[in-house]
């Protein structure tokens, strides 16, 4: 048995030594916010937290991570970016949703008030496949409290 | 599961990593040596790669940390791209790692694996070639040290069973003067068509590119009196093949090169000679 620490809980599973986190994650686990993608270390879906920084689930094994504390999204419960992500409309089908998050929790962490290249160099790390790039830049802008510009079409 | 069977070796110590190797060579598995993982997983799914066993070093305190002392700067192998870029410790290095991959994958790209790893890339050893860095490599027969430029040569070249344990930069390299461009196709988040590095080491303009051939290579010029025109004369000696791929063909990364040169000299401020 394998002993990981999952948003808060600590939890005993069967892991084969060639599992990767997202599969544990997934499949084992039954934590099913954590979306695969390309399964390529590419699109940034299956992104979690491990002691706070953002990596790739898809591409880490499980056990280099036990005994290490993992957040995925399901940790996380009506953050301040969360709901920004909401009001900004910063998700379209929701796929990448997960990762976007937090992803960018962990910028917010370290960078109250990130700057635009802070943003870009953070956020490339995650694809959206709706392309919906504008809305998640000004749910993490809103989230830093950064003054966003009326986007156009707006009313005053 | 993407690795099938694999035996999975987590050492504390080099002797226990030595000994791991031991332990499964012996049995005939093919071993490998992990930092972060990146490239053997994707590698694997692609069905490229089937280790046998792998002896993962991030849990070995020599391989971590950045350190200064002796006149060197000295990185753990196990160090991700991430703190290196985050560093500053030696410019050049920093912005090279902060243009390899994303962030998040920074986050578990680890020095050692970025320079040993099987992809012809391998920019993070460009700062080590330009500035005259060592390699700290341990197996079986023993730990040694080795110059970056004899060690390197389009890989490195390890014995069976060793590993890279650190690498060090003289501490002058932090405020040596350097140049740094990297070219890509498709948008930051890529394999570079050219990643091309030079720096003013004594007296010479010393330059490394990765990207552009089937492995990053190093050469020196004399600074006195250097050109664009020496500088690519120089390169053309070498007699290296430009690659085409998907990306982009052998003459565009020719041209992209030959054109850094010259924007290196202008930045290390030897253009005007």
């Amino acid at each position: 048995m394998t002993r990981l620490h999952v948003n808060g809980e600590e939890r005993e599973v069967v892991v084969r030594t060639g599992d990767t986190l997202a599969r544990t994650l997934r499949d084992t686990l039954g934590l099913i916010g954590t979306k695969i993608g390309c399964e390529n270390g590419d699109c940034g879906a299956c992104t979690v937290l491990v002691e706070g920084i953002p990596i790739k689930s898809c591409i880490v094994l499980t056990l280099d991570i036990a005994d290490r504390l993992i957040t995925t999204i399901e940790g996380l419960t009506d953050t301040p970016l969360q709901r920004a992500f909401v009001e900004e409309y910063g998700f379209q089908c929701g796929f990448c949703t997960a990762g976007q998050i937090l992803n960018a929790t962990e910028l917010l962490g370290r960078s109250p008030k990130p700057t635009d290249d802070e943003i870009r160099e953070q956020m490339e790390s995650n694809l959206c496949r709706c392309t919906g790039y504008e809305g998640i830049e000004r749910a993490v802008k809103r989230a830093a409290g950064i003054e966003l510009p009326l986007q156009k079409g707006s009313h005053t | 599961m993407i690795l099938e069977d694999v035996r999975y070796y987590q050492p504390e110590t080099i002797r226990e990593a030595v000994d791991a190797y031991r332990e499964a060579a012996a049995e005939g598995l093919s071993v490998h040596y992990m930092g972060g993982g990146t490239e053997i997983t994707t590698h694997a799914r692609d069905g490229k790669l089937a280790p046998g066993a792998l002896i993962d070093i991030k849990r070995i305190p020599e391989a971590n940390g950045i350190s200064r002392g002796s006149g060197v700067i000295r990185f753990g192998a196990a160090v991700t791209l991430t703190r290196i870029a985050d560093s500053g410790d030696v410019p050049l290095l920093s912005a090279t790692a902060r243009r390899i991959a994303d962030r998040t994958t920074r986050n578990s790209i680890t020095l050692g694996g970025n320079i040993a790893g099987m992809l012809p890339y391998r920019e993070a050893v460009l700062a080590f070639l330009i500035y005259g860095g060592t390699f700290e490599v341990t197996g079986p027969e023993g730990t040694r040290t080795a110059a970056a430029r004899e060690l390197f040569d389009r890989r490195v070249r390890l014995e069976d069973g060793e590993f890279i344990v650190a690498l060090s930069i003289p501490e002058s390299a932090s405020t040596a003067p350097w140049y740094y461009t990297r070219r890509e196709r498709d948008g930051r988040v890529d394999y570079p068509l050219v990643t091309f590095a030079a720096g003013l080491v004594r007296d010479a303009v010393a330059f490394a590119v990765a990207g552009a051939f089937l492995a990053p290579i190093a050469f020196s010029v004399p600074a006195a009196g250097v050109t664009r025109d020496v500088v690519v004369n120089e390169l053309k000696a070498l007699g290296l093949k430009y690659r085409t791929d998907m990306r982009g063909s052998a003459e565009y990364r020719r041209a992209l090169t030959e054109r850094a040169c010259r924007d290196a000299l202008d930045a290390l401020g030897k253009g005007a000679q």
